[in-house]
C-alpha cells in the first residue's frame, strides 16, 4: 500500500479479500490483505455500508492477533500494515446486512495521502 | 546487435547478459562535455548501460517544431554511448515525470483544451485524438533516431501510467505504435505500483522500487520498507513469468523539495548502504535487469522543473549534480564489479545449504547459478548492532546495515572456494592466470579447496587441514595488499586482500587493476586524484606504482567585471505596450499560452478599490501604481493534492489616482509533473476580482526584462523609480588545466531574498530563500567558458522588509561567494 501516491481505485479494492463480508457474533466483519505494498495506517475514518456511515469508535482491527480499537490509530500511534499482512475489520454491535449486493465504503488515512476510500460492492448470502 | 530474453535475462547476441543500468538526464546535464563525462564515470564504476528518458518537451517550444541541434543533439549522445560500449534503455515517454514540468509534455499541447493529456481525466480512461496525434507526431521526430542505433536494448512506453479501471488500449496502441515505427528492442512500461499493470501487454514487465520515499522516513527504522523488493520474485513471477525480472527504477538516491531540508539529509540518511541493501536484494530476488535511478544528479535549469522542485537534482545520486562521485558510487562500482566478475544471469532461488539460525531483521536467501555452477548465499543485516550468523561451523559476522553475497563451491582455475563470508570485489584474468579482489572484514574466514599447492604472505592467517585451507581475519589491520595464490594443473588462482578504504579507490580497467584514483574516464584514458596519491596499478603479471603529487593550486578564476542596475521597468508608468498581448478572458498562462517562468500582467481603471480577491500560482507581487503593495507565496499542497488560495487585500486607499494601474508579476515555480495531479494544473493569474466590480482588461507578458534585452547592453537599463529589482552582472574568466574542478556560486551570507541566476544567458538557478533550501549554485560545466558573464535579478522586496527603502546592492556588499567544490588534478593512465 503505497500511500504516497493516489492510488487507483482498481488497485486499492485488492485490500479487500473478496468473499470475506460476513454477520459474527460480535458484529459484521470482513478481511483486509495488504497486496499493494507495505504502508502505514495513521487512521480509519469510517465505515460506511449502504449508506449508513459507522465511525471509528464502533470498529475495531485485529492484526497479527492483536486487537486494536479504530478511534485509537492516530498518527501518533500508527499501525505498520505490511505486505502480504491479513486483518479483520469488524464492526462491533450490527448484525444487519441486506441479501445481496452491499454498498461499503471504507476510509483509511495516512499522513502523506491523507484521506483514502475503499469502494466495494459486495455479496452477502445469509448462513 | 541481436536482443531477445528468456525468463532468466535478456540476450544479447544470444549471450545471457545482466544489465547494470544507471539513469542519466541528458536535458538536466546538457551537451557534450558534460554527457561524456557522466557517461565515462559511470562506466568507470562498471555500469554497462544508460538509462535515458527523451524528453518532449526539452525539443519542442511550438507544435511541429523540433530542435535536437547543439546540447539538444540525441543523435551525438548515442553515439556517446556507442563510442563507451554502453546499451541503452530508451525511454520516450511520451509522458516521463522525472519531476519535469508538465511531465515532459510540451507546453503548447496543453494550451490546446480538447487534449486530455495521457488520455485520462480524473483517473478516467478518455481518449484524446489531438493527444494521440501528438504522441505520434512526438514518436515520429524521436524514434527515427534511436533506430539508428543497435545499442537500444529496453524501449519504454508511457510511465508510471493507470486508469481507474485499467483500460488496455492506450498502452495496446503505443506498443503498437513504437513496433509499426520499427522498433526492435523488447518493449516495456514502468509500473509505479509493482501491481503488475499492463503486464500481458508489454514483452517485459518492469516496475518502480523506492523503499524510501521521505526525508523524514529513516529506513534504518522500518525494516518493512523492503517488503515490496523482498517479495518480488515470487509477486512478478505471478504477473509474467516468460520474461526477466526488470527494475526500471531502483532507489539509487530520492529528489528533494522546496521548503525541504536539503540534499545533504537525503544522502546522509541514505548513505552507501541503502544502494548496497536495495541492489544486492534485488540480486537476490533473480533482478537481471536493474536500473539505478538516479545515476547521476542535474540542474534543473531553463523553465524544466515541475513546481515541487528546486534548481538542483542532485538526487543523491552517485554521481552529483556537479559530477564528484559519492559514497554510493563507490558502493555501486564495487557491486558492479563483482557483476562483471561473475555473471548473475542464469539464477534460481534453491535450498540453504547451510543450516542457519534465524534472527530478527536477518534476511537469508540462496540462488543457485546456473553459469558459475555454485550457490550464492545473500546474507542481510538490518539491526543497528553487529550479528554473528551461525551457519553449521561457518559462524561469520555482518556488521548494521550491510549485505553481502558469498560465495558456497564456487569453482575458480586453480581451486574451489568452499565458502566465503568475506565479499568478493572482483577479478581479472587471462587464460591461465585469476586475480580477485576480496574485501576485508574482521571475524571473518574464507574456505578454500581443491588445489594442488598454495604460498600466502606471512601475514596472513592460514589453517591447513584435510586438503583445504581456512583463511581467517580475526584483526585486519596492516592486511592491505596481502595475497594467496593457489595452482593446479598449471592454472593459478590468487586471492589479494583490500580494506574498504582502499576498495573505494580501487578500479578494474583493460584486464588491469588501478589502485588510489578517486575516478576515472575510461576511453580518455585519465584517471583523477584530490590529494597527492601513490597509484598502484597491476595486470596479472607485473606490479607497478607512481607517486603523484597534487597541484594544490585552485583553480584560477576572476572575476574583471561588476555592474548593476534596476530593471522593474515593467512596473514603470507609462510602459511599452508593444510588447505585451491582450489577455484572454481566462488569465492564466496555458490559456495565454505564455509558459516563462514569470509573467507580468497589468490593468488599468478610474478611480479606487475598496478591496480585491486574487488566485495566483505560485509567487507573486503586486504593485499599485508603481508601488509593492503585496507579496505571497502560493505554492501550496494537502495531501499530495495542490490547493488554491484565495486572497483579499484591502489597499491604502492614499495609493489610489483618478487613473490607477495594477501590475502583477507572478512566478510560476513550473507546471505540475503529472503524477498525482494533472499536467494541465494552470499557472499564472488564476482569478482577480475586485469590490466594487470593474471590468479589467489585462495585458500579459513573458519573462524578466533582461532575458528579453540583449544581454550586452547593460546601458539601455537605467535606474528606475521603482527599485524593486536589481540587476547584477558579473563577468569573471575561467582557467582549468588538466583539472576538474566544479564552480558554485553561493548565496549562504546574501543579504537578499530571492534571485535568479543565469550563466552566461543560460538560466540555471532559482533561489528563494523562505522555501529554501538551495543556497548554493552548480555553475554547470555545460554553459562555463573562458570568459563568462554570470547575471543575477535580485527582487529586493519581501514582506518582512516591506517597510524598508530596498538597498542597491554593490560588489562590496552583495556578500555573495564563488568558488570550487573540490579540485581534482587528472593524469594519464600508464
Amino acid at each position: 500500500m503505497r500511500f504516497f501516491v493516489i492510488i487507483p481505485e482498481f488497485l486499492l479494492k485488492r485490500i479487500y479479500k473478496s468473499g470475506s463480508l460476513r454477520i459474527t457474533e460480535e458484529g459484521i466483519a470482513l478481511d483486509l490483505k495488504n497486496m499493494l505494498g507495505p504502508g502505514v495506517i495513521s487512521g480509519i475514518g469510517f465505515l460506511e455500508i449502504n449508506g449508513q456511515k459507522y465511525s471509528a469508535d464502533g470498529l475495531k482491527l485485529i492484526t497479527s492477533g492483536v486487537e486494536t480499537s479504530a478511534s485509537q490509530i492516530t498518527p501518533e500511534n500508527p499501525i505498520i500494515f505490511r505486505l502480504h499482512q491479513e486483518g479483520t475489520l469488524i464492526l462491533e454491535g450490527v448484525k444487519e446486512l441486506k441479501e445481496g449486493l452491499n454498498k461499503i465504503i471504507l476510509e483509511l488515512i495516512n499522513k502523506d495521502a491523507g484521506k483514502v476510500q475503499v469502494n466495494l460492492n459486495e455479496n452477502f448470502i445469509p448462513a | 546487435m541481436d536482443v531477445s530474453f528468456n525468463k532468466y535475462s535478456l540476450l544479447i547476441n544470444n549471450a545471457p547478459t545482466l544489465i547494470k543500468s544507471a539513469a542519466l538526464h541528458y536535458f538536466r546535464c546538457p551537451g557534450e562535455k558534460t554527457w561524456k563525462d557522466r557517461l565515462r564515470k559511470l562506466k568507470g564504476a562498471g555500469y554497462n548501460t544508460v538509462d535515458l528518458y527523451f524528453c518532449a518537451n526539452y525539443h519542442t517550444e511550438k507544435q511541429g517544431e523540433y530542435d535536437f541541434s547543439d546540447i539538444k543533439d540525441i543523435h551525438r549522445l548515442l553515439e556517446i554511448t556507442k563510442e563507451l560500449d554502453l546499451f541503452v534503455i530508451a525511454r520516450p515517454g511520451p509522458f516521463i515525470n522525472a519531476e519535469t514540468a508538465a511531465g515532459g509534455l510540451p507546453f503548447w499541447l496543453l494550451s490546446d483544451k480538447s487534449v486530455i493529456p495521457r488520455n485520462r481525466l480524473d483517473g478516467n480512461y478518455v481518449r484524446s485524438e489531438s493527444y494521440m496525434s501528438f504522441v505520434k507526431e512526438w514518436y515520429e521526430q524521436i524514434i527515427p533516431t534511436l533506430n539508428k542505433f543497435d545499442n537500444i536494448i529496453a524501449f519504454q512506453i508511457e510511465n508510471e501510467y493507470s486508469t481507474n479501471m485499467l483500460e488496455p488500449e492506450y498502452m495496446q496502441e503505443l506498443y503498437n505504435i513504437a513496433r509499426e515505427m520499427g522498433v526492435k528492442a523488447p518493449l516495456f512500461h514502468n509500473d509505479a505500483y509493482c501491481a503488475g499493470l499492463y503486464a500481458d501487454i508489454v514483452d517485459i514487465y518492469a516496475c518502480d522500487i523506492y523503499p524510501y520515499i521521505s526525508p523524514e522516513q529513516n529506513w534504518k527504522d522500518e525494516a518493512f520498507s523492503f517488503d515490496t523488493l523482498d517479495n518480488l520474485e515470487a509477486t512478478v513471477r505471478s504477473f509474467k513469468d516468460n520474461a526477466p525480472l526488470f527494475i526500471a527504477e531502483m532507489q539509487a538516491g530520492w529528489f528533494d523539495k522546496w521548503c525541504s531540508k536539503g540534499y545533504c539529509k537525503i544522502t546522509d540518511s541514505l548513505g552507501d548502504e541503502h544502494i548496497n541493501i536495495v541492489t544486492k536484494t534485488a540480486l537476490s530476488q533473480g533482478v537481471t535487469m536493474f536500473n539505478h535511478y538516479m545515476g547521476c544528479g542535474g540542474t534543473s535549469w531553463d523553465d524544466m522543473a515541475c513546481d515541487e522542485v528546486y534548481s538542483s537534482y542532485e538526487f543523491a545520486a552517485p554521481i552529483a549534480e556537479n559530477g564528484i562521485p559519492q559514497k554510493n558510487y563507490y558502493k555501486a562500482k564495487e557491486i558492479n564489479y563483482f557483476l562483471d566478475a561473475f555473471n548473475f544471469s542464469q539464477t534460481e532461488t534453491s535450498e540453504n545449504p547451510f543450516v542457519i539460525e534465524q534472527d530478527e531483521n536477518i534476511f537469508i536467501k540462496t540462488r543457485k547459478d546456473n553459469i558459475n555452477l555454485c550457490d550464492w548465499i545473500f546474507v542481510r543485516n538490518l539491526n543497528p548492532e553487529n550479528k554473528i550468523i551461525k551457519a553449521s561451523g561457518f559462524d561469520f559476522k555482518i556488521e548494521p546495515y550491510d549485505m553481502k553475497i558469498l560465495p558456497h563451491n564456487l569453482h575458480l582455475k586453480a581451486c574451489k572456494i568452499d565458502f566465503s563470508s568475506l565479499s568478493i570485489i572482483g577479478k581479472i584474468q587471462n587464460s591461465i592466470k585469476e586475480s580477485i579482489l576480496i574485501l576485508l572484514e574482521d571475524n571473518n574466514s574464507v574456505k578454500i579447496s581443491d588445489y594442488d599447492s598454495f604460498s600466502a604472505s606471512e601475514k596472513l592467517f592460514c589453517k591447513e587441514e584435510n586438503a583445504s585451507v581456512l583463511i581467517s581475519f580475526d584483526d585486519i589491520d596492516n592486511l592491505d595488499f596481502e595475497k594467496i595464490s593457489f595452482e593446479k594443473a598449471g592454472k593459478i588462482t590468487e586471492f589479494i586482500f583490500i580494506t574498504p578504504q582502499t576498495c573505494d579507490k580501487t578500479w578494474i580497467l583493460d584486464n588491469k587493476f588501478i589502485f588510489g584514483a578517486d575516478f576515472l574516464w575510461p576511453n580518455k584514458n585519465e584517471l583523477a586524484i584530490s590529494q597527492s596519491s601513490a597509484i598502484k596499478t597491476y595486470n596479472l603479471q607485473t606490479w607497478s606504482e607512481e607517486f603523484i603529487e597534487f597541484d594544490e593550486k585552485k583553480p584560477h578564476f576572476e572575476i574583471t567585471n561588476f555592474r548593476c542596475a534596476y530593471c522593474a521597468k515593467e512596473i514603470d508608468t507609462p510602459y511599452e505596450e508593444a510588447k505585451w498581448q491582450v489577455s484572454q478572458e481566462q488569465t492564466d498562462s496555458f490559456t495565454n499560452k505564455i509558459y516563462n517562468e514569470f509573467i507580468w500582467y497589468k490593468t488599468t481603471f478610474d478611480g479606487s478599490l475598496d478591496e480585491f480577491e486574487i488566485c495566483a500560482k505560485h509567487c507573486f507581487a503586486i504593485y499599485l501604481n508603481q508601488k509593492q503593495i503585496f507579496e505571497h507565496n502560493s505554492y501550496c499542497y494537502e495531501h499530495l493534492y495542490e490547493k488554491e488560495e484565495y486572497i483579499t487585500i484591502k489597499p491604502d486607499k492614499n495609493i489610489f489616482k483618478d487613473k490607477n494601474e495594477i501590475t502583477i508579476l507572478i512566478q510560476n515555480l513550473g507546471f505540475d509533473k503529472g503524477f498525482s495531479n494533472d499536467t494541465n494544473l494552470p499557472r499564472g493569474l488564476l482569478s482577480f476580482k475586485t469590490i466594487p466590480h470593474k471590468n479589467l482588461e489585462w495585458k500579459i507578458k513573458g519573462g524578466l526584462t533582461p532575458k528579453d534585452e540583449n544581454w550586452q547592453n547593460l546601458e539601455t537599463l537605467e535606474d528606475s523609480p521603482n527599485k524593486y529589482m536589481q540587476y547584477v552582472e558579473i563577468d569573471f574568466t575561467f582557467h582549468k588545466k588538466m583539472s576538474y574542478s566544479p564552480l558554485y556560486l553561493s548565496f549562504e551570507d546574501a543579504p537578499f531574498n530571492r534571485a535568479t541566476i543565469y550563466l552566461n544567458g543560460h538560466k540555471i538557478g532559482r533561489y528563494i530563500k523562505s522555501l529554501g533550501p538551495q543556497n548554493k549554485f552548480y555553475l554547470m560545466d555545460s554553459f562555463i567558458d573562458r570568459y563568462n558573464k554570470l547575471s543575477l535579478v535580485i527582487w529586493l522586496k519581501s514582506n518582512e522588509n516591506q517597510a524598508k527603502n530596498p538597498s542597491k546592492f554593490t560588489k562590496d556588499s552583495i556578500n555573495i561567494e564563488l568558488g570550487s567544490f573540490k579540485n581534482f588534478h587528472c593524469v594519464e593512465i600508464k
